[in-house]
């Protein structure tokens, strides 16, 4: 099994705190709120592990928002992901000074999906300038289901063994929204990513 | 009285499309803002309008922002354009530069459509 020692873990740390701050920064442009964040958990896991290390219950309504990166060094599946009801919340605050709540539930799809357009690539640009890399992105595609289904629709895809899960969650601390920023790491690419990174922060 | 502009807005998310149209009508009532959701239908429109000054996205589906700028470029050598894109990456952003083209960073922001006001009015 793959393991990570202390430097490498360090360095991704280090790597995923910066990119989540300046996504952050995004969110606070958009939003002209204050985000928390919490420190970032890496985690070797399936998924069935991965709900239970996200403390998502099976029965929530989730909607995530995510988009494949590839690079040299990095090939990610990054998702954004909220409850139903705090993303309800975040398309108010995104854009509820310019439109009328009848249109709110036909364009807070578009909405979510953008927010994730922002803050996925604001994340992964900062990695990549870490890398010294480009990075190319698909377009953002939205989702919703049930917590137990979040990784299933995409199993054949990307959850064949083990992964690296890396997730941080930020607060919206004056309305109560959070979110989780999730990349997936394909394990086959995450020696010579981890090097990279260790030779760019060091 | 300030003679007025029309931008096209060159974006696959409709949100994003009227976030842009919204916050330049905000700013400059009497322009017109005209919107295309992808490459194919901003060069349809252009066989059609004249505009001061194309806003475009560069990840849509079908052909990308920069692609539609080097058709642009040689066909309306005239027209502004910028690239506004949430593909905030360095080497991105020099790629773009190299071809004459500013960047703009998403998300959309006063400050943002202060920009792209400036450059249509030069």
């Amino acid at each position: 099994m793959f393991k990570i020692n202390e430097i490498q873990e360090d360095a991704l740390k280090e790597a995923i705190n910066i990119s989540i701050g300046q996504a952050a920064a995004s969110l606070n442009k958009m939003i002209k709120e204050e985000i928390s964040l919490s420190v970032p958990s890496l985690k070797f896991t399936n998924e069935k592990e991965a709900l239970s290390i996200l403390k998502l219950e099976p029965e929530k309504e989730l909607a995530y928002v995510s988009q494949k990166f590839i690079g040299k060094y990095l090939q990610t599946e990054a998702m954004l992901l909220f409850t139903e009801k705090d993303s309800l919340e975040l398309v108010k605050l995104f854009i509820g000074d310019h439109i009328k709540v009848e249109e709110m539930s036909s364009l807070g799809q578009e909405a979510i999906s953008e927010i994730g357009n922002i803050i996925l690539n604001a994340c992964i640009a900062s990695l990549a300038n870490i890398l010294k890399d480009e990075i190319s992105g698909t377009i953002p595609e939205f989702y919703s289901c049930k917590g137990e289904n979040l990784f299933k629709a995409k199993e054949k895809e990307i959850i064949k063994q083990k992964i690296l899960i890396i997730f941080i969650d930020f607060k919206i601390e004056i309305k109560k929204i959070q979110g989780y920023v999730i990349l997936v790491l394909d394990l086959d690419s995450l020696g010579s990513f981890l090097d990279r990174l260790i030779k760019n922060l060091t | 009285m300030e003679k007025s502009k029309s931008i096209l807005i060159v974006d696959d998310s409709a949100v994003a499309r009227m976030l842009l149209k919204n916050t330049i009508l905000d700013q400059q009532k009497n322009w017109k803002i005209f919107e295309a959701s992808a490459a194919d239908e901003a060069l349809a429109l252009l066989e059609k309008e004249k505009f001061n000054m194309l806003s475009i996205d560069y990840n849509m589906p079908g052909m990308n922002g920069l692609e539609l700028v080097e058709i642009i470029k040689k066909k309306y050598p005239k027209t502004k354009m910028v690239i506004l894109t949430a593909n905030v990456q360095t080497s991105f952003k020099e790629k773009v530069e190299s071809h004459g083209i500013e960047f703009l960073e998403k998300p959309i922001t006063d400050e943002i459509v202060k920009k792209i006001i400036n450059i249509c009015l030069k």
